[in-house]
């Protein structure tokens, strides 16, 4: 299984190693960040790794990963930088796939669709162990979009059969089979695509957001081929409260129209015009209302619902003149997008933004002037900015932690380099030095000289016990020496006997000695050494910390004041562009709530002759 | 950041004009559309991400020479291989006795570790010479029962780093987790 889910994106360690080498748990850190879709987490330690120099012996996999992560996360040029410095001959035949495959989600992504054809083509993960062919979602994503671009439709539904249907990426492929099919007039195929991605199971939100887009095209495919009934039940089984709600009781209304239906349609016209916000649904149930009921036969009432329907949409054009001229004020402008600006987690801060603009607009409809794909992206950009200038702001107040830090690091490393010398920490390491230096050159004279029944010798070898009874016997030799002449030798034969069993004993035990002694001596060595090294570490802390540490705060905080300003160019330029893109909505719906007064005033031209020709004369 | 509220505009915008086609090469995961004249802004978002990414990147290499020099750094990983028999939940580390980290798991996180990712734990210093950490395990085992085991390490600190890795394995013979920490080399 795991083998299977990191096959192609990234390498992943798969034999059962007893101990993980450090280079592999970074690896693995990278990787656990990416697969929480933290991509900015997951370059950032990529790069960590590679400054801390954590990488080990396979580079290729952390430059892999790191141009997969900055890709993802849109730094595209820098992703194709990574790629492009790989060197060929570097490369496993598993890692040359894996660049293709990068490389195609590059090419992909420029719509260069030839060149990501092509590597597409070269990527072949061949076979489980099971002898069934291995594909990776995404590839297949990619080769299903080609060949819809292409209109190669049976080779799309080839390859979304390969994903799986747990993925949200079959969701996307069928749902643009299904648009590219429609577009072809393939119109029966394109209903089996939706109804195919109807009946996929939903694991996310945005996939039942796509089945929801799906039955809503669906409809629209049945209504293309005169099927109202079916469309009709289509739309009726979506959900009463969805996202696509007044769409699909637009087309439902026009759908009931073209039936001639008009009873139902004014039903729904009614239930939408009723709304106290402004879409193009609820514009358009304002005028289609009174035109249902005009169909009915209902002249009188369908003048009166065309006059209130004149009304409503004069007042929203002097409410939208209004806020245009508002829109000029790029502090107005910039306290709208607050509400992008809201965390999302805080819901009580976010409605009380939105409340707070609701009574500034009275109503909320000003999201829809902000609802296109380039205003979504600058609006990404402009909350991903802001987060960076948020960070920003906060680096000095960090960096002076560190500072402070910094500084009391340096105080200890100077005291401790002055308790060195103050508490005599440096004279007694000397005396330790001597001591064993002077042990060393006795065992090394012991260990030249043949053993001899001498006090020199003996003292060298004897433990405490063995030289306490050498002294005794030392002594008492001394006494003896005082005794009468003829006393003498009897006393001087037992000590000679008992300094001879000290002798034997040193004898027996000498080889054994010498070698605790020398392990004694060797052990000494190396923790004096380790003394040294601390001292010297000691001695040489606060330089280091100067070296290492102190300069690099400038440099830190020159670099964060030279992205500030760049964050601060970019935001501006991206709330400037909002806010004529915000001017552009406005301008928009005016000319849709200006063409539906002009229908309006000529319906009502209409009614009202149409009125008065039934007048009796 | 509100990326929801975002991803509904770029949807609602979708469907109200009607014209699915327009997404025919992909919805939200779509190339850049052709009426966006915006490689500059690409350009420049992208030079400050990228200098960002440096800035950060340096600041933890910082951070970690200040905070845990390598002469008492400590590091201690976590992974998983296969994980069929334990769904984890938390995990607890003693070190010398003191309780230093309590870590509560998401499902994604889970699935990360599961899916061959390495989770660093826990980052700290330790004294030099003979250290003891223990690890309490806490989830559900085999037949979903409450589990909750704990593994020990002993370890020499010196001067360089220590890397100790907590792993959950699955002992296919006696059909339980086991749970090993190791210090890597």
């Amino acid at each position: 299984m795991k083998s299977f889910l990191c096959d192609l994106i990234l390498s992943c360690t798969l034999v059962a190693q007893p101990v993980t080498l450090v280079e592999d748990l970074y690896y693995g850190t990278v990787l656990y960040a990416y697969y929480q879709d933290d991509f900015q987490q997951a370059l950032l330690d990529t790069l960590v790794a590679e400054r801390l120099e954590r990488r080990g012996q396979d580079v290729v996999r952390f430059e892999l990963a790191k141009g997969s992560f900055a890709f993802a996360d849109g730094m595209y040029r820098y992703a194709e930088q990574t790629f492009a410095d790989l060197q060929a001959d570097q490369l496993t035949g598993l890692d040359s796939m894996r660049l293709t495959f990068h490389l195609a989600r590059e090419h992909f992504r420029r719509e260069d669709f030839a060149r990501a054809g092509n590597d597409l083509q070269a990527i072949d993960l061949g076979k489980t162990w099971f002898g069934r062919e291995r594909f990776h979602p995404e590839v297949e994503f990619m080769r299903a979009e080609l060949a819809t671009q292409a209109g190669d439709f049976d080779g799309a539904r080839r390859a979304i059969q390969r994903i799986d249907e747990t993925d949200g990426l079959r969701a996307y492929a069928l749902f643009n089979l299904g648009v590219g099919l429609r577009a072809a007039g393939r119109l029966q195929q394109a209903e089996t695509a939706f109804q195919q991605l109807g009946e996929t199971p939903a694991y996310d939100s945005e996939t039942l957001d796509l089945q929801q887009r799906a039955q809503l095209a669906l409809a629209f495919v049945k209504r293309e081929r005169s099927e109202p009934a079916s469309a009709e039940a289509i739309l009726g089984d979506l959900p009463a409260a969805g996202r696509y709600r007044d769409l699909a009781l637009t087309s439902y209304g026009g759908l009931a129209m073209d039936r001639g239906d008009y009873r139902l349609a004014a039903r729904i016209w009614m239930s939408l015009q009723q709304e106290d916000y402004w879409t193009e649904s609820t514009a358009t149930a304002r005028l289609a209302f009174p035109m249902s009921l005009e169909q009915m036969a209902s002249g009188e009432l369908a003048l009166i619902e065309y006059r209130a329907a004149e009304r409503s949409f004069e007042g929203r054009l002097d409410e939208l003149t209004a806020l245009s001229m508002r829109a000029d004020d790029p502090r107005w402008v910039g306290g709208l997008l607050k509400v992008f600006a809201t965390p999302e987690h805080s819901s009580a801060e976010m409605n009380d933004v939105v409340a707070r603009w609701r009574a500034e607009l009275g109503h909320t409809d000003w999201l829809q002037w902000l609802s296109t794909e380039r205003v979504h992206e600058l609006l990404l950009e402009w909350d991903e900015l802001n987060g960076i200038a948020d960070w920003l702001e906060d680096l000095p107040d960090q960096l002076a932690i560190f500072d402070a830090l910094a500084n009391e690091q340096q105080r200890r490393a100077r005291t401790a380099g002055q308790q060195i010398e103050t508490n005599g920490l440096a004279e007694n390491r000397e005396r330790l030095g001597k001591t064993i230096r002077a042990v060393h050159s006795s065992l090394v004279a012991l260990r030249a000289v043949p053993p001899s029944r001498t006090s020199d010798w003996m003292f060298r070898l004897a433990d405490p016990a063995q030289r306490e009874l050498l002294m005794q016997l030392q002594m008492q030799r001394q006494r003896v020496h005082r005794l009468p002449e003829g006393q003498r030798d009897p006393w001087i034969e037992r000590i000679d006997r008992l300094e001879g069993l000290v002798f034997w004993d040193l004898i027996d035990q000498s080889s054994q000695r010498t070698r605790a002694l020398e392990k004694l001596v060797r052990d000494d060595t190396r923790a004096l050494a380790e003394v040294d090294a601390r001292i010297v570490r000691v001695r040489t802390a606060e330089e280091a910390l100067v070296a290492g540490v102190k300069m690099d705060f400038l440099a830190f905080q020159t670099r964060a004041d030279a992205i500030t300003r760049s964050v601060g160019v970019a935001l501006a330029q991206r709330e400037a562009m909002l806010g004529k893109e915000l001017k552009a909505g406005m301008a928009r719906e005016i000319r849709q709530v200006q063409h539906h007064l002009l229908v309006t005033r000529i319906a009502i031209a209409r009614a009202t002759d149409r009125l008065a020709m039934s007048e009796p004369w | 950041m509100p990326r929801t509220t975002l991803i509904w505009i770029a949807l609602l915008v979708l469907s109200l004009t009607g014209t699915v086609a327009r997404t025919q090469t992909g919805v939200d995961r779509s190339p850049t559309p052709p009426e966006q004249p915006s490689v500059s802004f690409d350009v420049q978002m992208e030079d400050i991400k990228r200098s960002l990414v440096e800035l950060k990147r340096d600041l933890v290499v910082l951070e970690e020479d200040l905070l845990f020099p390598a002469s008492s750094q400590v590091a201690v990983f976590v992974a998983m291989d296969l994980g069929e028999f334990f769904a984890l939940d938390a995990v607890t580390l003693k070190l010398n006795g003191k309780e230093v980290s309590h870590y509560l798991y998401t499902d994604k996180q889970v699935d990360a570790l599961y899916r061959g990712g390495v989770q660093r734990l826990y980052v700290g210093n330790v004294r030099q010479g003979n250290n003891r950490l223990t690890a309490f395990f806490t989830g559900r085992g085999p037949s979903g029962r409450d589990y909750r085991r704990a593994t020990t390490v002993e370890f020499e600190k010196t001067f360089e780093p220590i890397f100790v890795e907590l792993k959950i394995t699955d002992s296919t013979a006696k059909y339980q987790p086991e749970f090993v920490a190791t210090v890597s080399p």
